[in-house]
């Protein structure tokens, strides 16, 4: 009895609860063969996140921060985003099979004096183009370890550029959470490999994450 | 007169302990968060039930945080005493305790090792809670308001922090393993009055005389500077382990709290500020309120505090009823139980900290 209250207070599950929330938008690039090409991304940090982030660095006088350090911003995060474990946290699968990255580009960080709130963008390119002619891609967006909570709640935040006719996207936002998935979300191990998850493991955090299809007639 | 103990079968009480320890779940290493943001390193599966409970922890925790930039904003343009932080911090301390951490189990295992009163429990409880929210203060008032470091400085000095805090958590357990799972065994192995092996091992009576000043209810209570040789025979009189059949009985808790004993663990849970008191400092800082984050800092401790309080009473609650079961089927059983209590709370703790310890210092090739 003692030892099963001690356990409870033990087993010591963490990133149990998002610390950042992230408003953001998706650009989906097509080729000029019309081939799905890259994903652009803006992440828009919550008003807590951005001072914590931007604490200690030197502000011009006009409020706003020196091309240099937000260049250097950006260059950190989206290397460690590169980190296998996050990979972007951007997961895009066609029929069932994850697609590579090329290296990441026009990475940029931007900061508005007004909102007080720092925002990441930065193009993904695919590794190989892909024709998406009666296919379906599926994109998830998310963090496997539930410190970041993701919201695509903007007009237009996901748009399709230079998309042939017959091209559309749909989103859909993730489930309303309930407390058991959320939990199980925070429980799922960092792999490397997001595609070695136990299959009911993955369906859960599908089902929670902000889906992004685009299909092609 | 001695109780006999059976050493082999302790041991492999023990070794079943260690193997249990980890809780059946897995244990990963988590590398550093993209953004950052310092954060614990262990995860552990757990029954259904447990998650569910953790989930709905997780999504009131949420709830109350998201609400603190507005609450900030609220009390720096309206003025007053800053009630609407105030209370969403508190509330905030509350889920968070609520939630899974290592300072809760460190508490409820010292406690039921240590024989701790309830209100020994919670007192600890509460001063680990406040040293927990005024290491968030110091470190971001000495770094960010004074020294205007970065994030990545301030995750680098909290990532040292908790390294320490864990490394507090082994030595802990492995005083408390020392002094309840194997010296009681040692003891009763050597017949406990072998007076050659008191003198070898005159670290231990120096334990002892510790052991009995934090039992407490003795009328002359003993400082650090006594001889050993006194520690030694006062060992042999009121020893409060299992080898003596003149154990006190079960309801026989600790005294007062000594601070002097207390220390490493109030440290071992407190040195570890909680990311979020960091944030809401740092946030409060750049609005230019810098009070505003302290006042909610402090919030966050106390309703920290008054939680894991109520748990360490619940732990020794649990401890002392689980000690009465086993007295009601004798005296001798009684003193066992108790042993197994001990002794496994205090496995717990060392368990606890080797694996928190070993991910912090392993699993992260980047650190952060």
């Amino acid at each position: 009895m003692a030892l099963a209250g001690l356990a409870l207070a033990a087993a010591p599950v963490v990133h149990a609860h998002p610390h950042m929330w992230i408003d953001a938008r998706a650009t989906f690039a097509f080729d000029d063969a019309g081939r799905l090409s890259a994903i652009t991304q803006r992440w828009l940090f919550d008003d807590m996140f951005s001072p914590y982030a931007l604490q200690g660095l030197k502000k011009n006088r006009d409020g706003t921060y020196p091309a240099a350090t937000l260049k250097s911003m950006a260059d950190d995060w989206v290397k460690a985003l590169a980190d296998p474990i996050s990979h972007y946290f951007t997961t895009v699968k066609v029929e069932g099979k994850t697609l590579t990255y090329g290296a990441p580009r026009n990475a940029s960080v931007g900061y508005s004096d007004k909102s007080k709130r720092l925002s990441l963008t930065f193009t993904l390119p695919l590794a190989e183009p892909v024709a998406l002619a009666g296919r379906v891609a599926r994109v998830d967006i998310f963090d496997p370890t539930y410190f970041v909570a993701y919201g695509f709640e903007e007009k237009d935040a996901v748009t399709l550029a230079r998309a042939p006719e017959g091209c559309s996207s749909h989103y859909q936002k993730p489930k309303a959470l309930d407390y058991a998935t959320m939990q199980q979300l925070a429980a799922i191990p960092a792999d490397p490999d997001p595609s070695a998850l136990p299959e009911e493991l993955f369906a859960i955090t599908r089902g929670l994450t902000h889906r992004i299809e685009i299909t092609c007639k | 007169m001695q109780v006999k103990v059976w050493p082999a079968w302790s041991i492999v009480l023990i070794v079943l302990l260690v193997l249990g320890g980890v809780f059946g779940g897995q244990v990963w290493a988590q590398a550093a968060h993209p953004f950052g943001a310092p954060e614990q390193g262990v995860s552990a599966g757990g029954p259904d039930v447990l998650r569910r409970f953790f989930g709905f922890v997780s999504y009131w925790q949420s709830h109350f945080y998201r609400q603190l930039t507005g609450a900030v904003r609220a009390w720096q343009e309206q003025g007053g005493w800053g009630g609407l932080l105030i209370g969403l911090s508190f509330a905030y301390g509350v889920f968070h305790a609520l939630g899974p951490g290592h300072g809760k189990a460190v508490i409820a295992s010292y406690v039921l090792a240590n024989r701790q009163t309830a209100r020994n429990g919670a007192v600890l409880a509460l001063a680990a809670s406040l040293v927990q929210a005024l290491v968030a203060i110091a470190l971001v008032s000495v770094l960010a308001l004074v020294f205007n470091v970065t994030a990545g400085v301030m995750n680098e000095a909290t990532r040292w922090l908790e390294i320490t805090a864990y490394a507090m958590v082994v030595v802990l357990g492995l005083m408390l393993v020392w002094r309840k799972a194997l010296r009681p065994l040692v003891r009763a192995a050597n017949g406990g009055a072998d007076h050659a092996r008191d003198q070898r091992h005159a670290h231990g009576h120096h334990s002892d005389a510790h052991a009995h000043q934090h039992a407490g209810d003795h009328p002359h209570a003993h400082d650090h500077q006594h001889d050993h040789g006194h520690a030694h025979s006062h060992a042999h009189s009121h020893d409060d382990c299992c080898g003596h059949a003149h154990v006190p009985p079960p309801e026989t808790m600790a005294g007062a709290l000594s601070l002097r004993r207390a220390w490493v663990a109030i440290l071992a849970i407190g040195l570890r500020p909680c990311s979020g008191a960091l944030i809401v400092l740092v946030f409060a800082l750049a609005q230019d309120f810098y009070f505003a984050g302290v006042a909610s800092a402090l919030a966050m401790g106390v309703g920290t505090g008054l939680t894991v309080a109520m748990l360490a009473v619940l732990s020794v609650w649990a401890g002392s009823a689980t000690t009465r079961l086993g007295g009601m089927l004798s005296s001798r059983a009684a003193i066992w139980v108790r042993y197994a209590i001990e002794s496994m709370a205090a496995v717990l703790v060392l368990a606890l900290g080797a694996l928190l310890l070993g991910a912090t210092l392993f699993g992260s090739g980047t650190g952060g």
